[in-house]
């Protein structure tokens, strides 16, 4: 069957658009971090946010009125890559589009707040509001309402390797004849309580910047957007090869499963589209990317956006897609290739296939292949 | 979930948690299913569905699609949820949880009743279970999943939604409405669930027997479609319809065939378990016995 992407949302802490925030990649640009704090700690934490002006325009659809800010962040992505395909193909019939929503943390923020409630004044003052808000499925149905899909909605959890999960469930779904379009949504909200956990499993840093390939590594910064795309049986870019990969138990296995991903998806004219994050995942993408892709080129959108969990694999899907178009790839910021990687210099890259190797903080690996 | 609960509480009690335990690591979803993948030494790539209280449904759903289009040969699939305070105090907020007896279905029906638990299915082609002469405990063969775009929390009160995932199952295994023997009703004993789902059932089914397992074990949220799949397989080996206890008088507005308080011997070939959720999530499967 013929994967294609017929459209694509990005909602990211450079901006909305996915040209715009392309264009800003290019040009070197990185999100600003912004300070995070919360009344439970006097410790601070840095996160790159998604900027207020991004939601602006979003419609007044009674759902989002009171929906958590990854919900909006998925609207707008949504919003925007159904947006683009409907200006190439005309209409698309919410009776034959289905919706895959990829996350990793969900509703932090209301979670938090609710519990918060719980743990400060007791169970009386739990919210019926919010609690609705915190289970992993709450932007999906927002989705679903916003767009008028009444068929098939599934919510998948995982790591940061979710995000290819679900472009999987979505090729699984489009063998059905049912269905024209699957819509896959990956998001995620940054809040205190996230960047309190990462620190105290030593994978955060304490600001920017985010140094990629760095050996040890130092750490990484969390981040919060969406990304979507809408896959159907026509389009530009085809997705021609998906790796489910594996779970690891223990971090020194990733490098292992991630070089069997590599090797199932490798092709001499492909370049890679990384997760390294500045944590564990470098070492492990690296060593992998050294015995089964050597002198590839590799490119990672994590130091310019931070990492954002179960956006993070569609926002690669992206980026893939956007340097098949453009012929292009962004600098990596602030890091020199080390010794057995290629980094993107400017210029055009004359790549026909793209590698998305998405390795998870959480013992997720998967990979995929685009070509155009 | 309580992995979470227990570091937010001992962060707040602290203000300031200084060590790192595994209540971090351990909190995400996905987490119990990669330590049983490790404790049994199974490689596969594994999936994991959040629809709310429709998951183990939609995951076994999900699962019979993989193995029936041959993408794979065997696929472990199930559900799981453990209780928590967060989700207690949750439900309790929302009205939804009662602290009488669970009574699905029943004029007085007041709320659910939490539980947890877990039930794990090993779905193979059929063909290659039988030439490995498996012990095969029944077939799955229908599959349905609707959203109701109602409301967040509740159904929309025509049953639209439930109807529309039981006729999608039915459709999708070539059968009809007469051929069902038994419902294993989704039924958490609020007044909305049983009222929309008993509606879709009376107008699809008819006098079709139908019980909640809920009234005898709680809702056990994400586990509850695969624990109640577990059910229905049994039932199909027992030939006996699964009671639905605590029922007293019946919905005057409800035109249902319970299968009230005491299980009933009956001749069953096909049954049907639905699964509902937060979100307007809904989910049916079609489970079928197979002839000796």
């Amino acid at each position: 069957m013929s994967l294609r992407i017929a459209g694509m949302g990005w909602v990211t802490p450079l901006g909305r658009g996915v040209d715009a925030v392309w264009n800003r990649l290019l040009l070197g640009e990185e999100a600003l971090a912004q300070p995070t704090s919360d009344p439970v700690s006097e410790k601070r934490y840095s996160a790159f946010r998604v900027p207020a002006e991004a939601l602006t325009d979003l419609p007044p659809h009674p759902r989002l009125r009171r929906a958590s800010a990854i919900s909006r962040f998925a609207a707008a992505a949504g919003i925007d890559a159904l947006g683009q395909a409907r200006s190439a193909i005309g209409e698309i019939d919410a009776e034959r589009l289905a919706l895959v929503f990829a996350v990793s943390n969900g509703g932090v923020i209301y979670t938090k707040r609710f519990y918060h409630n719980i743990v400060e004044t007791g169970a009386q003052s739990a919210s019926p509001l919010l609690f609705p808000e915190t289970v992993f499925n709450a932007p999906a149905s927002h989705l679903a309402a916003i767009f008028g899909i009444t068929g098939t909605s599934y919510t998948l959890v995982g790591d940061g390797a979710v995000g290819v999960l679900a472009v999987k469930m979505a090729s699984d779904l489009l063998e059905n004849e049912a269905f024209d379009f699957c819509l896959v949504v990956g998001a995620e909200e940054a809040d205190w309580l996230l960047c309190d956990a990462y620190h105290k499993w030593r994978l955060l840093k304490n600001e920017p910047p985010i140094e990629l390939f760095r050996d040890p590594p130092r750490g990484m910064i969390l981040s919060e957007g969406a990304g979507a795309v809408l896959l159907a049986r026509q389009g530009r870019e085809q997705i021609d090869a998906i790796d489910l990969g594996g779970n690891f138990s223990r971090r020194s296995e990733a490098k292992k499963i991630a070089g069997r991903v590599l090797h199932s998806l490798a092709d001499e004219n492909a370049c890679i589209v990384a997760s390294a994050n500045g944590t564990f995942v470098d070492l492990a993408e690296r060593e992998a990317i050294e015995r089964e892709l050597p002198g590839a080129l590799v490119y990672s959108p994590k130091a310019a956006l931070g990492e954002s969990v179960g956006a993070s694999a569609i926002w690669q899907v992206i980026v893939a897609a956007q340097s098949l178009r453009t012929k292009r790839l962004p600098p990596i910021l602030g890091s020199n290739a080390p010794q057995g990687l290629s980094f993107p210099e400017s210029g055009e890259t004359l790549h026909e296939k793209v590698i998305v190797l998405s390795c998870g903080l959480n013992q997720q690996i998967a990979g995929l292949r685009l070509r155009i | 979930m309580s992995f979470g609960e227990d570091y937010y509480r001992a962060l707040h009690r602290d203000r300031g948690l200084r060590h790192s335990p595994g209540w971090i690591a351990n909190y995400p979803p996905q987490k119990p299913v990669i330590d049983a993948q490790d404790a049994f030494e199974i490689s596969a790539p594994c999936q994991i569905i959040a629809n709310a209280c429709a998951s183990g449904t939609n995951a076994i759903g999900h699962a019979f699609e993989c193995v029936s289009s041959g993408k794979y040969q065997r696929v472990l699939t199930g559900g799981y949820d453990a209780l928590s305070e967060l989700v207690f105090v949750g439900f309790d907020s929302l009205q939804a949880s009662t602290p009488e007896k669970c009574r699905p279905f029943d004029r007085d029906r007041s709320g659910m009743v939490l539980g947890e638990g877990a039930a794990i299915l090993a779905l193979e082609n059929l063909e290659d279970a039988r030439a490995r002469d498996a012990r095969i405990l029944g077939e799955i063969i229908g599959y349905g999943i609707s959203t109701d775009n109602h409301h967040l929390t509740q159904p929309d009160p025509s049953g639209s939604g439930p109807r529309r995932a039981m006729e999608q199952a039915l459709h999708s295994a070539g059968r009809s409405a007469e051929e069902v023997n038994y419902i294993n009703a989704h039924g958490t004993a609020t007044p909305f669930n049983d009222a929309a789902e008993g509606k879709a059932i009376a107008e699809l089914f008819g006098s079709i027997p139908v019980s909640s397992s809920k009234s005898m074990i709680g809702h056990s949220l994400g586990a509850a479609g695969a624990i109640e799949a577990v059910v229905c397989l049994l039932a199909l080996q027992a030939q006996l319809l699964p009671p639905n206890i605590n029922f007293r008088r019946p919905d005057r507005d409800l035109d249902l065939n319970i299968v009230a308080n005491k299980s009933r011997e009956a001749k069953i070939d096909i049954v049907l378990s639905n699964s509902f959720g937060f979100g307007g999530t809904n989910a049916s499967i079609l489970i079928q016995k197979l002839a000796a």
